[in-house]
């Protein structure tokens, strides 16, 4: 049995996916007001995020969540109507952020049938206490009520011309936020008939909820089939009953005023400006499901795919020489097949900013109970990361930034009397290197000291050394090794269970990595790489031992050829490689890959010069050249990710248009590997 | 049918051997897809595929387990297979490559006439006979997805 309204479970994502939304800019505004100070813009927004939760939980049926979201909206109304009151804010933070989490909470279990709904009823006497208070006596319900005039009283009869229906519907008692109820049947009658008007005809206005309890909610449309309008009006959820209206006799009379009058003219305006923003802003934002861009994004790279199938296709050789007007076609498709990729890409692009800020949430948290006041920076926040690597890198930057806050960075006491005097900090960097994205999550507390992981692994039983065989980065490295954060003095925020080898796995799985590093005293980094979900380049793409291999132009310089006695050895055995008064170290990339079958020497006579991220270059040696092209690359299969491929330069596949596989290689690993 | 559950096993050979997985966890049986070499991994991962546009690992059996080396022939086949990788707690696709694939048969792994059972570590689940009274040695899926080699079972 779902938790929500039957009928309800198509909404049910979009509702997931506004709700925390709203609730995480929420946050965010919270965060920044609390050492600031509430603007009246924050405290708007404040009111307007509580009063959307408020009305779209209520739609859902989700009583509790649209009680506890009413009670801070109503308490926010307090400040909004007096900017100028003074209020416990720390305690008034509390209440708000508490409230936020329930919601949250709330918010992610919806789907999950065995967590019951969560009763707030604690939460929301809070909240009504606390605007009480501010208040001075005033109930939250008294300054509600009352604003709509009597001019909309229950009327039998209807006024409507002919071939106009007008319908009443009444909700029953039980019924929370009808005008809801109303907008949602008014979409669902749209499709179907012509409505005219309704009454009250401003769904979104104060107290429009409360004419529609007292006196019905009219609807004034076209149709044929009254009777089946009737039916349906009667079926819908909450819905007491639904009655065709009788028509006026007279019809001299006016129809009744629609509009809510009695309320005061700068309220009234000050709602069309509402409105109007808030149709802006639907204009130029939706949403749209990431399975639609997933599914959209295959097509292009099938597209991309297809596209060099034809171009490329060998049925094409015979009238090589004298197709000029085909390729200058072909250009112009490739050029548009170029654009189409860029923007499908940059669709799923997101700033990986959306996953930093909600760090900021949880170090403020910590702060707030460990006491280390810890400040929390970002570096390259606007990187660029797809959708989906942005979602799953939220919960190992998560785990990554409790581990630092709580173990990393030590007791203000300690820190003080180890001498250190700056700031305790947790940095979050991100960055792009090749076809992968690295995150690194670095504090500058206590470190690590091999010798006590050691110690605490040899405790735990999972040394496979003698303790003598480990090196101190070996030895730093067990802190992700299975079965070593299974901590004894489980704290609030880490230890949950999950330990970094947890979170070293889940990165393995998608083909990423976790690598860390420490020193004693000067802070820990953790650094996290995965690949690009995918992404197109160009890419030079060469043959060694008959397989073809392919780097990024990028990273190449350049491409020439040089016979075997250029190659010039030195004294202690290496090999370089004159060119142009520079010399370049000679990686035989046939032999540091193992790969069997590759020719000896240089018989292919072929160096691509390549420079990775750092300016190393070296010349490396392939068979033969192949071809320019443009690939769509693909992480190695997770099942291989165990495999350290990339340590070697071996960073990816890609599929061409007739099957083959293209290994993608990494001048960085290449080059690092010679060392 | 007296037992409450049985199975269709894929009979395939192997170096001279009879071999069987669950037909559950097939996904196809290709025979077209040239194998794609990639340095540096063990020698039982021949390398990778295309499937539909999907990079798929390619296991081979006889190095996975030990068998002596064999030729590709005209009727080599790899066997896409389907299952839970326990140490990525995910579900991984691999390729197996066989000799030929043979037939299709009803097993039941709960009788203990048809079907002998081996102890739970083995890459090998069990051994029953096929219709010509062969014997069929019953893969493990799980156990043979594991990196590691041939000798880390046997």
């Amino acid at each position: 049995m779902p938790k929500f309204d039957s009928g309800m479970e198509a909404m049910l994502d979009m509702f997931v996916f506004e709700t925390s939304e709203l609730l995480e800019s929420l946050d965010d505004i919270l965060i920044r007001t609390e050492q600031e100070g509430l603007s009246s813009d924050d405290i708007n927004e404040i009111f307007r995020i509580m009063h959307t939760v408020k009305g779209s939980s209520a739609m859902m049926g989700l009583k509790n969540m649209s009680g506890l979201a009413h009670a801070a909206e109503d308490l926010f109304s307090v400040i909004r109507d007096d900017p100028g009151i003074s209020y416990d804010k720390a305690e008034l933070y509390e209440q708000l952020y508490k409230a936020s989490d329930n919601l949250k909470n709330e918010t992610a279990d919806l789907s999950d049938e065995s967590v019951p709904l969560r009763d707030f009823s604690e939460e929301i006497k809070l909240l009504r206490k606390t605007a009480e208070q501010l208040k001075g006596g005033f109930s939250a319900a008294e300054k509600v009520s009352g604003t709509y005039s009597a001019d909309c009283e229950a009327k039998d009869t209807d006024d409507s011309p002919d071939g106009i229906t007008a319908f009443r519907v009444t909700y029953k008692s039980s019924c929370m936020m009808p005008e809801l109820r109303a907008m949602v049947l008014l979409n669902q009658l749209k499709s179907k008939i012509v409505i005219v008007s309704t009454d009250p005809d401003d769904l979104d206005a104060d107290g429009a909820g409360e004419a529609i309890s007292k006196n019905g909610f009219i609807i004034r449309a076209e149709t044929d089939d009254i009777k089946a309008v009737e039916e349906q009006l009667n079926s819908a959820v909450d819905v007491e009953k639904a009655v065709v209206m009788k028509k006026q006799a007279e019809s001299g009379e006016r129809r009744p005023e629609t509009k809510p009058s009695g309320k005061s003219g700068s309220s009234a305006s000050e709602k069309a400006v509402d409105s109007r923003g808030a149709d802006n802003k639907t204009s130029a934002v939706i949403s749209v499901k990431l399975s639609k861009l997933d599914r959209l994004m295959k097509l292009s790279q099938e597209i991309v795919i297809a596209q060099s199938a034809v171009l490329h296709n060998e049925d094409l050789a015979p009238y090589k020489n004298n197709m000029s007007h085909f390729y200058r076609a072909a250009m112009e498709l490739k050029k548009l097949t170029d654009e189409l990729q860029d923007a499908v890409m940059s669709v799923r692009m997101v700033p990986v900013s959306v996953t930093f800020t909600k760090m900021s949430r949880i170090v403020r948290d910590m702060n707030a109970s460990l006491g280390k006041n810890i400040k929390l920076i970002f570096e390259g926040e606007n990187t660029e990361v797809d959708k989906s690597a942005a979602d799953m890198l939220g919960d190992p930057i998560m785990h990554l930034v409790r581990n630092a806050a709580d173990h990393g960075i030590e007791e203000p006491e300690k820190r003080a009397a180890s001498g250190k005097t700056e700031p305790p900090t947790i940095t979050l960097s991100a960055a792009n290197e090749a076809n992968d994205i690295i995150i690194k999550v670095i504090d500058n507390g206590r470190g690590m000291d091999p010798k006590e992981l050691i110690a605490a692994a040899k405790e735990k039983g999972i040394l496979t050394r003698p303790e003598t065989g480990y090196t101190d980065q070996e030895a730093i490295e067990l802190i992700m090794a299975p079965g070593f954060s299974t901590n004894t003095e489980v704290t609030q925020y880490s230890g949950r269970g999950v330990g970094m080898d947890v979170v070293k796995k889940n990165l393995e799985r998608i083909g990423g990595a976790l690598t860390v590093s420490s020193v004693v005293g000067e802070g820990s980094a953790f650094t996290i790489r995965v690949p690009m979900s995918l992404s197109i380049s160009d890419y030079m793409a060469f043959y060694i031992g008959g397989q073809e291999y392919a780097l990024p132009v990028s990273q190449i310089a350049e491409v020439i050829s040089a016979s075997e006695d250029q190659v010039i050895t030195t004294p202690d055995g290496k090999e370089v490689l004159e060119r142009g008064g520079t010399l370049y170290r000679v990686i035989r990339i046939a032999e540091r890959l193992d790969i069997p079958s590759a020719k000896e020497g240089f018989n292919g006579g072929i160096f691509i010069i390549c420079t990775d991220k750092s300016g190393d270059t070296a010349a490396v040696s392939v068979d033969s050249v192949s071809e320019e092209m443009q690939l769509a690359v693909k992480p190695f299969p997770s099942y291989l990710s165990g495999f350290k491929l990339k340590e070697y330069g071996l960073s990816g596949t890609s599929v061409l248009g007739d099957g083959r596989i293209v290994i993608i290689l990494d001048a960085s690993g290449i080059l690092k590997g010679g060392d | 049918m007296t037992n409450e559950y049985t199975g269709q096993a894929v009979i395939f050979e192997c170096a001279d051997t009879l071999y069987a997985f669950d037909i559950s966890i097939i996904l196809e049986i290709n025979s077209r897809s040239r194998v794609t070499y990639i340095p540096k991994l063990p020698p039982y991962i021949s390398g990778v595929v295309s499937l539909m546009g999907d990079v798929v690992p390619v296991i081979d059996l006889r190095r996975k387990l030990g068998l002596p080396e064999g030729e590709d022939c005209a009727r080599s086949c790899l066997i896409v297979i389907q299952s839970a990788d326990d140490e990525l707690d995910t579900t991984v696709t691999a390729a197996v490559k066989a000799d030929r694939v043979i037939t299709s048969q009803i097993y039941d792994p709960n009788d203990p006439h048809s079907f002998m059972k081996l102890p739970e570590q083995s890459v090998i689940a069990g051994y029953f006979y096929d219709d010509k009274k062969r014997r069929v040695s019953f893969l493990n899926e799980k156990k043979l997805l594991l990196r590691g080699t041939a000798d880390e079972y046997f």
